[in-house]
């Protein structure tokens, strides 16, 4: 298996931090969320193949990479110019054909999800989309479903204030392809992104189920959120 | 008299293995025997340390380390493989010396102390070089990968299986361009960089993978651990 961990994300929402370190070089506690992530998909897929793809500021990530056992430290793929995702995805898949875990770089989670999330992979055939509850005025990738079977993936970007206090169930930023479900898929065109391009085309053809995330996580997209991750990182340490 | 031309895409060709046997390690040589598995390897900066430039005319010597590395190397993964330096040497396109003497340092300081290299192919051209006759835009200097090519003609090299080692980005996008797979950058104790903001030659991907290693042993740990 291959995992491929999404770093070259600009980070906007967390700027002046974001202007001279890349997002996922952020420090919670001891350690990077990218070193964090690294370290915790090499203990819980240590047969797997790591990638970490990086533009913005990509000289860092390089850099930073050195200080991870050689075994244990993944490749880098350096986009000489942004690429959008969905692309990254698929070019990796088509240079190195195996089943594929994608996550988020800004993605702060324990170790015990993790470990759920690799055994319920184990048991399905489906691709594998993870996902948790969020108010729906903070929810910014809603993941339509019937039953288990995701329908549809819709991003919004703008709140809507109007149904405060409803909950929907969104997008963790954790996805897993199965090999066949990839190589079958439309390749996507530059700038699109994994969600909703790739995984609307996963799910249209019916090989998309979610799984639901009860697991702490943390995604890193604001000041707040920077702090929880920071004490998800301190208490499961 | 030679021209200056004929060293377009030189070929110094210093030494050439009998081979004894045909061995297969892995997946990583292709079951042909015609087409053979090969390190390309830059010379400043792996071979021996970089200090600026014109290294070669100064006289350098090749590390332990590096011996170490190729011969190990060498021994994991079967003598049938190949080892190849690909390097831009400048020094005559800024007139500090003439390719003759470029080419006779080079082999005298590769081919005696290396047994295991089998050729060097170096671009001694520069598109601003004082030196009118190796002032060109061409298609050897790295990040162009024009020297790949003509080694893989030469030596019926087998490309994806390949392996390219080098200590900067432009080192990689020239295997990448070639169509090396297994690319890894040393980064020892000084901080390579990506030039982001130039423009990359056209036949570069858009996308690199490599693998960063402190020391060149991690190279043939890492491949072992690849083809595991």
């Amino acid at each position: 298996m291959n995992i491929l961990i999404l770093a070259a994300g600009l980070g906007t929402r967390l700027r002046p931090l974001t202007e001279t370190t890349p997002k996922p070089l952020l420090r919670i506690g001891d350690e990077s969320i990218l070193h964090r992530l690294i370290r915790q998909c090499g203990s819980v897929f240590p047969d797997s193949t790591m990638f970490v793809n990086g533009s913005y500021l990509a000289t860092q990530i390089v850099n930073s990479l050195v200080s991870i056992p050689v075994l244990q430290r993944p490749y880098f793929i350096w986009e000489t110019r942004p690429l959008g995702t969905a692309i990254t995805t698929v070019r990796l898949f088509d240079a190195e054909p195996a089943d594929l875990l994608v996550l988020h770089g800004d993605l702060v989670v324990t170790a015990e999800g993790l470990e759920v999330f690799k055994n319920h992979l184990l048991s399905t055939n489906s691709s594998v989309l993870a996902t948790h509850q969020r108010q729906s005025s903070f929810a910014r990738s809603v993941v339509s479903h019937e039953g288990n079977q995701v329908v549809s993936i819709i991003e919004n970007t703008a709140r809507d204030n109007s149904a405060d206090g409803e909950t929907v169930r969104v997008n963790s930023g954790i996805y897993y392809f199965k090999s066949p479900h990839l190589s079958t898929t439309e390749r996507p065109l530059p700038d699109e992104n994994i969600s909703p391009r790739l995984l609307n085309a996963v799910a249209a053809a019916g090989n998309l189920e979610i799984w639901d995330w009860v697991y702490q996580r943390v995604s890193v997209d604001s000041f707040e959120s920077l702090e929880s991750a920071t004490l998800l990182a301190e208490s499961s340490s | 008299m030679k021209s200056i031309l004929d060293y377009y895409l030189f070929v110094v060709t210093v030494y050439r293995r009998k081979t004894t046997g045909f061995q297969i390690i892995g997946n990583l040589l292709p079951n042909k025997r015609r087409f053979r598995t090969c390190l390309f390897l830059d010379a400043d900066g792996v071979l021996w340390p970089e200090n600026g430039t014109g290294e070669v005319l100064r006289g350098v010597s090749i590390t332990q380390d590096a011996r170490n590395f190729v011969s190990k190397f060498i021994n994991t993964f079967g003598r049938q493989s190949r080892v190849i330096v690909i390097t831009n040497q400048t020094s005559a396109a800024r007139n500090e010396a003439t390719v003759e003497q470029l080419v006779s340092k080079l082999r005298w300081s590769i081919v005696t102390r290396l047994k295991e290299v089998t050729a060097i192919y170096s671009c001694f051209h520069h598109p601003h070089a004082n030196n009118p006759q190796l002032r060109m835009d061409c298609s050897c200097r790295k990040p162009h990968s024009g020297l790949f090519f003509d080694a893989q003609h030469d030596y019926k090299l087998h490309i994806p299986s390949s392996v390219m080692v080098g200590d900067r980005i432009t080192d990689m996008q020239a295997a990448a361009g070639a169509g090396v797979k297994h690319l890894f950058i040393i980064a020892n104790d000084k901080m390579f960089t990506l030039n982001e903001t130039s423009t990359t030659p056209n036949e570069t991907p858009s996308s690199i993978s490599f693998f960063v290693v402190n020391v060149l042993d991690e190279v043939v740990t890492k491949m072992q651990d690849v083809l595991n």
